[in-house]
């Protein structure tokens, strides 16, 4: 089942693609009929020219540009300082035990509580500007890399630790060629995680908040402006970007694990 | 497993102890002493920096204010008078959606000083136990507009009786809809309210979620847009029925740095007096429809005032703004929309104004008496 | 790495000491006074709050309307996936045509539908249903699709061997060997489901538990908005909870 006969049409990459192309193109048209029907329906579906005029328009002003800087900034600042907190405390609590007994079961009874829930504390201590949104996007990146960290170091098998302290390894060469290595592929997994609860927290934080730019501000701003238009083109820029950003992962990762012989 | 070599720490004599301890006290002593002397310190002295907030609209990539705010912000004036002091100036942005609360939490945290937001957070806040002044009123209070669905055959509010109307709870102007409900002998009880904010409202109307809407401007942009017409306005009604949004103050800042309080007065005085000249009404109306509705409906949103232009940004503590709050505040109570008497007189403060047109020779500028 | 074998406490004790910590953690913070009492609501304020509502019959409203919707749009969203998953991950046509427009779709944070659909369907039911499946879906296809992807050919060349019919394919090899990746996607699915329902009826409600904690926040009383937040932090973990343990006694019968 996993495995096409050579001949299969679908080997040929060109036939893969005009397949996948197939329901794309049949939903614009759908989209398109409708929207051409005029009166109410022209209110609810917003014609593809009227999607490309609003694109331009976006460009022009340069805010489609700022937007997606913006949000892309804070996905990033955020991941940064989550992933890099809970990989370290991930880190950790995998290798001494005693800190893993005494600090996991906090983090998990936090980990239960919506994010939303800490907005208005968060806006108290942080005010009302970016920090309160950084600090959402780190929380959610912060879990998964450490639950995924965590995971990673604690399940590294046990002859290579033996191995480890045959060759009579110091703490930092342990960790260096053994833990983490073998502890890699988690790490990555939880890093993935991390990267797409930050890009969902930062669209979402923006939404909620709708202030200054980005991608979530914008469609917040079509909605309350009764553009669909405007948030067409926000989600078709959030879809692009955030296949690209996965593509880029996706190959790190095969790059960090080209030493795996089987596949993960 | 190699043997850790002995530190300096792990020489236990009395010597080592004793200078433990002795560095802990004094660390202790230090610390209190260093508190105290910034307790006394921020009793006195000058606050370090002013924050302003006030609702800020996206608008091309960046954040743009409207009203009084922007005025004050482009004029440089504030800033420069109080740079003179040593004393720095933020103005905080806050999205029109949850405005309101922000700017109450960040009252409450101390990290705003000043808000320019409307008539029912401040009294929530003040009831909630933030007390805040009433420091610069402004104008004669903005139009609340009722929107009933395009298909919905209803000329009056009596017509909407048992059907679905959207109205924001809490928000300044469920007081002029009340107001409107109570004149014509109707109840809140007798409509079905649709507790949604404003910016998912016009999307409801247009899928027929709901008959009817209770907004401000959007609402004749929703007109504009075909989803509804408007069937009755605060035009129609008492002026003291508007809702009305001004430059509120914290309680305890005002206490402690009454002098740049009033600075911050004289500014938006100051702003008052120049969005009031009619020379600048095209820049104003410009001004206010970026990122929010556009012009032509700010235009139709200011038609048909009672009153001259300049009255739309007098800062006068007239006896209608008096008697708004008091009524605002009393219809929280009774609403259940806050648990603690707010008394409206104590939250009215006109010395600064007072102080603020006489310094500024504009005490014949606005009128004294009731508002148009 | 031989533990200390000290104070053993049973599972369930344990798993609540850290949460008293955390409470009695917050009591000290508020009545420290730290930070402002409207902010940082002490916990037996909120307890209070939420013993109020209970009475009124408010709470059980709020979090009525909340329920009756995840599981409505979770029926939804979870029935589509597990067909757009079976469909893909058997015919290699279907993949082509389907999954390139699914992982594209899937790049977008269901979040980011809300404006849109708010637009569609207004604020009734219908949103936040589909918002619900919409969130419900895509996991429930990826796992399910991964679940039958991963499966070992050897398997299928034995039941052709076999001369296996469809029918019996699917009921003896298939659902047993796909059962436990399909509980982990249905799982992660209502979680998920769970959380951006709340979100959703924060933007745009006019009940449920998101709305109530909104309408909180607007009012200043955050007293509302932390018992928002438990109220939806408890259903979460006991999503969670439960969904593991049907998990768990599904794959009862693995040796592994």
């Amino acid at each position: 089942m996993n495995t096409l006969p050579p001949q299969h049409p679908l080997h040929r990459r060109s036939v893969r693609l005009a397949t996948g192309l197939i329901a794309p193109a049949l939903a614009l048209i759908w989209w398109q009929s409708q929207a051409a029907q005029g009166g109410a329906h022209a209110a609810a579906f917003a014609s593809l020219g009227s999607v490309g005029g609003a694109a331009r328009e976006l460009m022009a002003h340069g805010s489609l540009l700022s937007d997606s800087l913006a949000t892309l900034r804070r996905t990033f600042t955020g991941l940064g300082i989550g992933a890099g907190l809970g990989l370290t405390l991930g880190i950790a609590t995998g290798t001494w035990r005693g800190l893993d007994r005494l600090v996991s079961p906090l983090l998990d009874a936090l980990r239960q509580v919506p994010m939303i829930g800490w907005l208005p504390l968060i806006g108290l201590w942080l005010g009302t500007g970016d920090a309160s949104q950084l600090l959402v996007i780190a929380m959610s990146a912060f879990f998964p890399s450490l639950l995924n960290a965590h995971a990673g170091i604690a399940q590294v098998e046990r002859r290579y630790l033996d191995v480890a302290g045959v060759l009579r390894f110091s703490t930092l060469q342990r960790f260096r060629h053994v833990l983490l290595p073998a502890a890699m592929p988690l790490i990555l997994t939880g890093l993935t995680q991390a990267l797409a609860f930050a890009w969902i927290a930062a669209i979402g934080t923006e939404i909620l908040t709708g202030g200054g730019s980005g991608l979530g501000v914008t469609m917040q701003m079509g909605e309350t402006q009764q553009r669909l238009d405007i948030i067409l083109v926000a989600i078709t820029i959030t879809a692009a970007l955030g296949f690209a950003i996965n593509q880029a992962l996706l190959r790190l990762r095969a790059r960090l694990l080209r030493w795996q012989t089987t596949a993960r | 497993m190699p043997e850790t070599p002995p530190t300096a720490f792990s020489n236990d004599t009395a010597f080592s102890r004793l200078s433990r301890r002795q560095a802990g006290v004094g660390l202790l002593a230090l610390m209190g002493a260093g508190l105290a002397a910034c307790h006394r310190q921020a009793e006195s002295a000058l606050p370090a920096s002013v924050t302003i907030a006030s609702i800020a609209y996206p608008y091309q990539g960046g954040q743009v204010y409207n009203g009084l705010t922007n005025v004050v912000i482009r004029d440089g004036w504030l800033k420069s008078e109080l740079g003179k002091r040593g004393v720095g100036l933020t103005f905080a942005p806050v999205s029109t959606a949850v405005g309101g609360p922000q700017i109450n939490e960040g009252f409450s945290g101390k990290r705003i000083d000043f808000a320019a937001y409307g008539d029912f957070p401040a009294i929530i806040a003040t009831a909630n136990g933030v007390p805040l002044k009433l420091v610069v009123p402004s104008g004669q209070g903005m139009d609340v507009y009722l929107v009933a669905r395009e298909g919905v055959a209803a000329r009056s509010i009596a017509d909407l009786k048992g059907k679905r109307i959207a109205l924001h709870r809490g928000r300044p102007w469920e007081l002029p809809f009340t107001k409107l409900l109570d004149s014509q002998g109707l109840k809140l009880t007798d409509f079905t309210i649709v507790n949604i904010n404003p910016s998912a409202t016009p999307a409801a109307l247009a899928a027929g979620s709901v008959d009817a809407a209770v907004l401000l401007s959007d609402g004749l942009l929703a007109e504009k847009n075909h989803l509804g017409h408007v069937i009755w306005s605060t035009k129609q009604a008492p002026p003291e029925w508007r809702m009305r949004a001004e430059l509120f103050a914290r309680g305890d800042f005002v206490e402690a740095h009454p002098d740049i309080t009033q600075l911050v007065v004289d500014a938006y005085v100051r702003a008052a007096r120049w969005s009031g000249d009619e020379a600048n009404r095209a820049q104003v109306i410009h001004d206010t429809s970026r990122g929010q509705v556009p012009e032509d409906i700010v235009t139709k949103d200011y038609d048909g005032a009672t009153y001259p232009w300049r009255e739309r940004f007098s800062p006068g503590f007239r006896p209608d703004v008096a008697s708004h709050y008091h009524a605002a505040a009393d219809y929280a109570l009774s609403r259940g929309l806050i648990h603690a008497k707010v008394d409206a007189d104590a939250l009215l403060d006109p010395r600064f104004v007072a102080q603020a047109l006489k310094t500024q020779r504009l005490e014949g500028f606005w009128a004294k008496g009731a508002g148009a | 790495m031989i533990a200390a074998q000290g104070l053993r406490l049973p599972r369930s004790l344990s798993g609540a000491l850290p949460l008293l910590a955390l409470l009695l953690l917050w009591q000290a913070l508020a009545m420290s006074g730290l930070l402002p009492a409207q902010v940082l609501v002490p916990p037996l304020r909120v307890s209070d709050t939420l013993i109020a509502m209970l009475r009124s019959g408010e709470l059980e409203r709020h979090v009525g309307d909340s329920l009756w919707r995840l599981a409505a749009g979770f029926a939804i969203g979870a029935s589509a996936g597990l067909a757009l998953g079976i469909v893909a991950a058997l015919s290699r046509w279907a993949e082509a045509a389907l999954w390139p427009m699914f992982l594209t779709i899937w790049q977008v944070p269901v979040i980011a539908f809300v404006p849109l659909l708010v637009l569609f369907l207004g604020i009734d039911e219908s949103f936040k249903i589909a918002i619900v499946a919409i969130a419900a879906f895509f996991p429930v296809a990826l796992a399910t699709f991964d679940g039958i992807r991963s499966l070992p050919p050897a398997w299928f060349e034995v039941a052709r061997i076999y001369r296996t019919t469809l029918p019996d394919l699917i009921r003896r090899i298939l659902i047993p060997a796909t059962v436990p990746a399909v509980l982990t996607g249905l799982r992660v699915a209502v979680t998920r489901a769970w959380v951006v329902l709340v979100a959703a009826e924060l933007l745009a409600a006019d009940s449920g538990i998101g709305q109530m904690m909104e309408m909180g926040r607007q009012l200043f009383q955050i007293d509302v908005v932390m018992a928002g937040v438990v109220v939806s932090g408890l259903i979460g973990f006991l999503l969670d909870y439960g969904a593991r343990a049907v998990e768990r006694r599904a794959t009862r019968w693995k040796s592994a």
